[in-house]
């Protein structure tokens, strides 16, 4: 693959889950860039490039927890899809829940995988360098063309 | 509704509340460990913060978890509860669902999302 660098947007609340999946993408063999949105409206800011995100670059992939503060993962996921210049972007979706309900529903959504976040810390931490290598290092992305 | 289903869904939505807590714990006490040895105290006290606050979330699901009980199996009892104890009961009805509500005066809507 010819990227430079990889962009990443994680959406996520937790604190811990923000600095492990950092830690996670620290080691990895590819340049990669990532962004923090705390919440709901930080990710919409950041992805509609509108108020503190105004000249923020959109991301190659997103890693997206489905609870958070103000709008939720489901809003965001499908914000992303139904936006013509978003829905390229490969939507990683991270959450606790195991229901198949819910797994159901997002795909509907047309997120590109669904991932449970295990409780385990080692797991967890095995998972989140699995999402790096597989979307960062092996993945073909979505890019302008030059 | 099937008392079975009820627990299932129940026993579903702690571990699902209760994991995220769990897995910052241990993730804040490793960084604990790790400050003390290289005697960092500006870490040991931001992790140490952290870990407070992982604490204090498992502690939250564990006192709705008892509110819920309270409401399942009491229902002639007259119990205080909030809002969050509202949506995580709802959640158990409705599947794991998230729950939005608008509250006016004393009427609670809620929608499904």
């Amino acid at each position: 693959m010819s990227h430079e660098t990889i962009k990443i947007l994680l959406v996520e609340d937790n604190e811990a889950d923000i600095m492990l999946t950092q830690d996670a993408f620290e080691d990895a063999k590819l340049r990669n860039e990532m962004t923090i949105a705390r919440d709901g409206y930080e990710a919409l800011d950041y992805l509609n490039q509108t108020g503190q995100s105004a000249d923020a670059v959109l991301p190659d992939v997103i890693l997206l927890d489905l609870n958070l503060p103000g709008p939720s993962g489901k809003e965001i996921l499908a914000h992303v899809k139904s936006t013509p210049h978003l829905k390229d972007i490969p939507v990683v979706v991270l959450t606790s829940s195991e229901d198949p309900h819910e797994i159901k529903q997002i795909y509907d959504l047309s997120a590109n995988c669904y991932i449970a976040k295990p409780i385990d810390l080692d797991k967890f931490l095995e998972t989140m360098r699995g999402i790096e290598h597989f979307w960062v290092q092996m993945v073909a992305l979505p890019m302008e063309p030059a | 509704m099937n008392q079975g289903t009820d627990i299932e869904k129940a026993l579903s939505l702690i571990i699902h509340d209760m994991g995220a807590p769990l897995r910052s714990a241990t993730y804040f006490t490793n960084r604990i460990r790790k400050a003390g040895e290289n005697q960092d105290s500006g870490s040991l006290e931001r992790d140490l913060d952290m870990l407070q606050q992982s604490i204090a979330q498992a502690q939250d699901v564990l006192d709705s978890v008892r509110v819920i009980r309270s409401i399942l199996f009491h229902p002639a009892m007259s119990v205080a509860f909030g809002i969050d104890d509202i949506r995580l009961h709802l959640a158990f009805q409705f599947n794991g669902a998230d729950i939005t509500f608008e509250v006016s005066d004393q009427t609670v809507t809620a929608a499904i999302t």
